[in-house]
């Protein structure tokens, strides 16, 4: 190959990795292998325990099938847009709940995992998909003919949010990648500065209120 | 002769460029991604599937180039004799690689307009 042509291959072959996320340090995320998840039941317990019990930090609940490719662009934006520029002792708390939507198996969930760089985050394995046919009611995925599966969906709680139903609570503010819903100042089509500045700003109204 | 690898390209090329296109309409509903791909390669497929529109666009118009080709009106320059090429056999190659793009290009973007139904 001539000269001429390996620069640009190369420069072209850079690109892609770093598009892929190859150009991560490996100290800059846990293995894969250092991911444990529970197993999300009936009861939507030990998440609904959790999010109580981190009653007072922001919250953010993501839910994502392991294998879909979108969802692992969310997670990799979210880990390298939002988690990882966060400081440790930030008050935010992340829970990832994996649902079976395209075929998703708990095995995929490590790997998908790891793109959040955030090995504090929570990981609940939901096999029986339940809980995005629950949270499509609580979300109000009404695309005007059908109630929308909830996946692929990012939200945040405030501090102050309780789950006291049986039903988790209503987010404060939410994103999604649903092509059965539309992109609407309601349902916002998923923008990582968006909603890392919407965090940031809950982070920072707490900040104060503490001070105060 | 050159006209016919001229249209044979652009056909090939735009065959290729919408099977791109329907994998980057495909990705984010795709199971096989992960599996065939890897965690990065899936990655990567679903950054790019922003392009997918723009794919498509270049897919349309290397056929237009396609089509410039096989029916541009041929004058042989003065001195040289006609030429002789199989046009009809190079416009019905150029017409079956229309059929093919425009139903790759129209079958990419089936699992976004699927996802209302």
């Amino acid at each position: 190959m001539q000269r001429s042509r390996i620069l640009p291959a190369l420069f072209a072959a850079s690109i892609a990795l770093s598009l892929a996320g190859c150009d991560r340090r490996p100290d800059a995320a846990p293995g894969a292998a250092d991911f444990r998840y529970a197993l999300l039941g009936g009861d939507d317990q030990p998440l609904r325990e959790d999010f109580n019990r981190d009653r007072g930090d922001v919250r953010l609940v993501f839910l994502v099938d392991p294998i879909c490719p979108g969802c692992l662009r969310g997670l990799a934006d979210m880990g390298d847009d939002l988690l990882s520029r966060l400081a440790a002792s930030a008050p935010v708390k992340v829970y990832v709940v994996f649902e079976p939507v395209i075929g998703g198996r708990a095995k995929d969930i490590p790997p998908a995992a790891a793109l959040l760089r955030s090995p504090a985050s929570r990981l609940y394995w939901n096999p029986t998909g339940n809980f995005g046919r629950q949270m499509s009611h609580v979300l109000h995925y009404w695309n005007g003919h059908r109630w929308v599966y909830a996946w692929d969906t990012w939200l945040i709680y405030p501090p102050g949010a309780v789950w006291d139903g049986a039903a988790p609570p209503e987010p404060a503010f939410l994103m999604h990648q649903l092509g059965g819903l539309p992109h609407t100042a309601r349902f916002p089509h998923l923008d990582e500065s968006v909603f890392a500045a919407r965090v940031h700003a809950m982070v920072n109204s707490l900040d104060r209120t503490a001070s105060q | 002769m050159r006209d016919k690898r001229r249209v044979l390209g652009v056909t090939g090329g735009a065959i290729a460029l919408s099977a791109l296109a329907l994998a980057f309409g495909a990705c984010c509903i795709a199971p096989w991604a992960v599996g065939l791909l890897g965690v990065g390669g899936a990655l990567l497929l679903a950054r790019l599937a922003g392009f997918q529109s723009s794919v498509v666009v270049i897919t349309l118009l290397l056929l237009g180039v396609g089509f410039w080709y096989a029916y541009r009106a041929r004058s042989a320059a003065s001195g040289e004799s006609c030429v002789v090429e199989d046009r009809k056999s190079l416009r019905i190659a150029i017409w079956v690689g229309a059929l093919i793009v425009i139903c790759i290009d129209i079958a990419s973007y089936l699992p976004r307009l699927s996802a209302f139904w």
